[in-house]
């Protein structure tokens, strides 16, 4: 499993964690059933704290994205389509929305927005 | 004018050259001195100030060679090493008055005044203070005549995080009015972070890198990605460490471009020595 994570990073390290695991549940990278690493094997190969770990995994559950099985730890959740949807949907969302918001602020047209997205896409 | 220019500062001893040490310090800044137990960072400041003998190299203070002006010089700098132990005995007071025979400019109401702001009592003595207390009577001592140039070396080594607060405060106030400077050296990099505008990183006796603090850190980047990029970007990497889940390392700001698979985030002065000093042993 790949888990990009760089402690002194201003974004905190269980949102590193979780955005990391969620991007590649919700993208199919790692499918359905599929373990999760161990809480402590995690922590310390990545020298963060277990709580830290553990809080990625809370939220993760929380989320639906994950399960936690008892005595065998945390497997990848099976979504339906529509749980998927949503999730990825509501990931992207809240980066939308500031791209919007700061794009009006500047003055940026509807168009001139989108084209400038589009290009980030190439 | 700079306050203070070293020029090819060097000191041999048998197993350990400092070579080329050269920089300048403008007035009204601060610069903070890092590296390794035994970079050399002491070295340069003991060199600097004649108190070893180099083996070649200038220094100018206020614009006069140190060398040929030492005590005219030694007036115009305030100076502490390491912790302030000796004289155990005596009260604060009583080495307060023979100090105050070396400086024409001494300050008697600045001392008092400094004495007053780090809670220090002239009658105790040395030995009945903290070692907070005695940095800061040291402080008090190398701030009353006047000096222009601070040279402090390690000064926040053993003092609490509330203590260490108010002595870079000090550090930050003498330097407002523009006309003072301050060199000290350190460990916790987070001092630096807080109050140094300047970087001196020493690195096995050699000026690894002289610069303000904030072109420092945007030299470099973190970077966090998989096993699978490692090997073709591994001649990018300044030092990494691999781990289970892909590897993170150091790079130069100026090589993001070739890390786009990887995570990327400013880089702070703690990794940045870390994954520098890590180089080496690879």
């Amino acid at each position: 499993m790949r888990l990009r994570i760089i402690p002194s990073d201003s974004t905190p390290v269980y949102k590193q964690l979780y955005d990391e695991i969620a991007g590649q549940v919700l993208s199919g990278t790692i499918s359905p059933g599929e373990a999760l690493p161990p809480i402590r094997t995690v922590a310390k190969e990545l020298g963060i704290s277990i709580i830290t770990v553990r809080n990625a995994w809370d939220a993760l559950i929380e989320a639906r994205l994950i399960e936690a099985r008892a005595g065998s730890g945390c497997f990848v959740a099976e979504l339906s389509s529509e749980d998927r949807e949503r999730l990825r949907r509501s990931s992207l969302d809240p980066l939308l929305t500031a791209a919007a918001e700061t794009a009006k602020n500047l003055g940026f047209s509807e168009e001139e927005a989108v084209a400038l997205l589009r290009e980030k896409f190439c | 004018m700079n306050l203070l220019s070293v020029k090819s500062l060097r000191k041999q001893y048998p197993s350990f050259l400092l070579d080329d040490i050269s920089f300048d310090l403008e007035p009204g800044c601060i610069m903070g001195f890092i590296g390794r137990n035994g970079a050399g960072k002491t070295t340069t400041m003991k060199a600097m100030l004649n108190l070893i003998k180099r083996d070649g190299g200038s220094v100018f203070v206020d614009g006069m060679d140190f060398f040929e002006n030492e005590s005219e010089c030694k007036q115009k700098i305030g100076f502490i090493m390491g912790e302030f132990n000796c004289y155990m005995r005596s009260k604060l007071k009583t080495i307060a008055d023979v100090t105050k025979r070396f400086y024409k400019e001494w300050d008697d109401s600045a001392y008092k005044g400094y004495l007053e702001k780090f809670s220090l009592d002239e009658n105790k003595k040395i030995r009945e203070l903290s070692a907070g207390m005695r940095v800061k009577f040291a402080l008090a001592l190398a701030l009353s005549h006047n000096a222009k140039l601070l040279i402090l070396d390690e000064p926040t080594s053993g003092l609490d995080p509330v203590s260490r607060n108010e002595l870079l405060d000090v550090l930050r106030s003498l330097v407002e009015d523009g006309t003072r400077s301050v060199l000290f050296s350190t460990h916790i990099i987070s001092d630096l972070e807080k109050c140094a505008d300047f970087i001196g990183y020493i690195k096995n006796g050699k000026l690894f890198d002289f610069t303000d603090t904030e072109s420092f850190r945007n030299k470099f980047m973190l970077v966090s990605g998989e096993q699978e990029h490692l090997e073709s970007l591994k001649t990018h990497l300044i030092s990494y460490k691999e781990n289970a889940f892909g590897f993170s390392g150091l790079i130069k700001a100026e090589d993001a471009g070739l890390f786009s698979d990887c995570r990327t985030a400013p880089a702070d002065l703690e990794s940045i020595m870390v994954y520098v000093e890590q180089e080496e042993e690879k």
